[in-house]
């Protein structure tokens, strides 16, 4: 026996659970041992557990412990009732919990209405889907233009053909280049070396490239 | 003179009737036998949910929501079933459930009225007994334990089964509650005294 598999004994050692043969050949090993003899001694030197007495305390608490479970029992029953069996409906009874009353007939009347209610319900869902679709395609194409519109400053841009000035008027900004003021430098006159490549260091960008 | 050797003969009690005797009741009386189950385990259920939890209406709620499983547990009373083995581990889980989602309590014991403020005195009652008759090192070295080695030890001490009881309760072999069970007591001496342990 080595003292791996002492280490995983101890307890049952302890507890007289070892077969003799076993707890024998443990014995021999820890009187050669003192090492796996000090573990021993270590857990057996441990306070002894044992389980705090309730019994009295909880006497009372135990008394309605039946009648709690009854209604719990109940409670479970109703909220499985669709699927309980007739054994489980006979054993409620006699747990005095009343079986659960049978699924009551369909009414054709309140079906009607239910139907109507759920065929209004689509109806308004599907109204609001289209409104809202239509809504997002109006948005997407003025999108569409826009980039279009960025499209056609940026080519100008690089191009060197750029003017502030010439942006196109629309809605609700009747002076488009406020930032600008009159004397702002067209194209013509930015120096020869306003796009010149820039050197952030690790990398360096050869000329100025746009991303789509 | 010799002493006369005396042998205590235990009065009968719900808890003395065996699983195979409620098994043959349950045959012909399946309520009965429910019942019988009830009284013989309910106590222990619920003060194995206690030392876990340390809180009697959780405890109380636990075990109900053990046997209310047992109750619609279909193979409970077949023959080779472990009934014992399976309400501990019925228990067993659902305290570390409960203990990681306190909210679900709240609305079980809503739900049953006025029978939970009639008990809340009873529960504060156990809960101060209890916290005076653990030890605070014990229970504090306990704590600082691994779920799996806190359970095996209180299934072991404190519920008094049996290593093969733990076995089937656990759902491992018989080796590994030996190994197990030495290895938490190994670690609960070193939490008890530290000093000597890491030296």
């Amino acid at each position: 026996m080595n003292c791996w598999r002492i280490e995983n004994l101890i307890a049952p050692f302890l507890d007289n659970e070892l077969p003799d043969a076993e707890a024998g050949a443990m014995a021999d090993h820890l009187e050669q041992c003192p090492e796996c003899s000090d573990k021993v001694e270590v857990v057996a030197a441990l306070p002894e557990i044992v389980a705090p007495d309730l019994s009295e305390v909880s006497s009372a608490l135990m008394d309605s412990f039946d009648e709690c479970l009854k209604d719990r029992i109940a409670l479970s029953e109703s909220l499985f009732a669709g699927t309980s069996s007739s054994e489980h409906a006979a054993e409620s009874m006699a747990w005095g919990v009343p079986s659960p009353p049978p699924a009551p007939a369909a009414r054709p009347a309140s079906a009607t209405w239910l139907a109507v209610a759920a065929m209004g319900l689509l109806l308004a869902l599907a109204g609001w889907s289209l409104f809202t679709q239509q809504r997002i395609d109006e948005l997407e194409q003025s999108l569409a233009e826009r980039d279009q519109l960025i499209r056609q400053l940026e080519k100008q841009v690089v191009a060197g053909r750029f003017d502030p000035r010439a942006l196109p008027q629309t809605a609700g900004s009747e002076v488009v280049p406020v930032f600008l003021p009159a004397s702002a430098p067209t194209p013509q006159t930015l120096p020869a070396g306003a796009f010149a490549p820039i050197s952030y260091g690790m990398a360096s960008i050869d000329s100025p490239r746009i991303v789509r | 003179m010799a002493q006369p050797s005396l042998k205590l003969v235990p009065q009968p009690t719900p808890q003395s009737i065996t699983e195979d005797e409620i098994k043959a009741i349950a045959a012909r009386d399946r309520n009965r036998a429910f019942d019988l189950l009830v009284r013989k385990y309910r106590d222990r259920i619920y003060y194995h949910a206690l030392y876990i939890t340390k809180d009697s209406a959780e405890a109380f709620d636990v075990a109900q929501d053990v046997f209310v499983r047992g109750y619609h547990e279909s193979r409970m009373f077949d023959e080779g079933f472990k009934m014992k083995a399976w309400l501990f581990r019925v228990c067993t889980n659902r305290c570390y459930n409960i203990v990681r989602d306190k909210h679900r309590r709240g609305g079980i014991l809503d739900r049953l009225g006025k029978q939970t403020d009639v008990l809340t005195v009873q529960h504060r009652a156990i809960d101060s007994v209890l916290a005076k008759e653990l030890s605070k090192e014990m229970a504090a070295a306990l704590s600082n334990l691994s779920a799996d080695h806190r359970s095996i030890l209180i299934l072991r001490y404190y519920d008094d089964l049996s290593y093969q009881e733990i076995a089937d309760t656990l759902q491992i072999k018989l080796g590994t509650v030996m190994s197990r069970l030495s290895r938490a007591k190994a670690r609960l001496a070193e939490q008890l005294r530290p000093e000597e342990a890491t030296e």
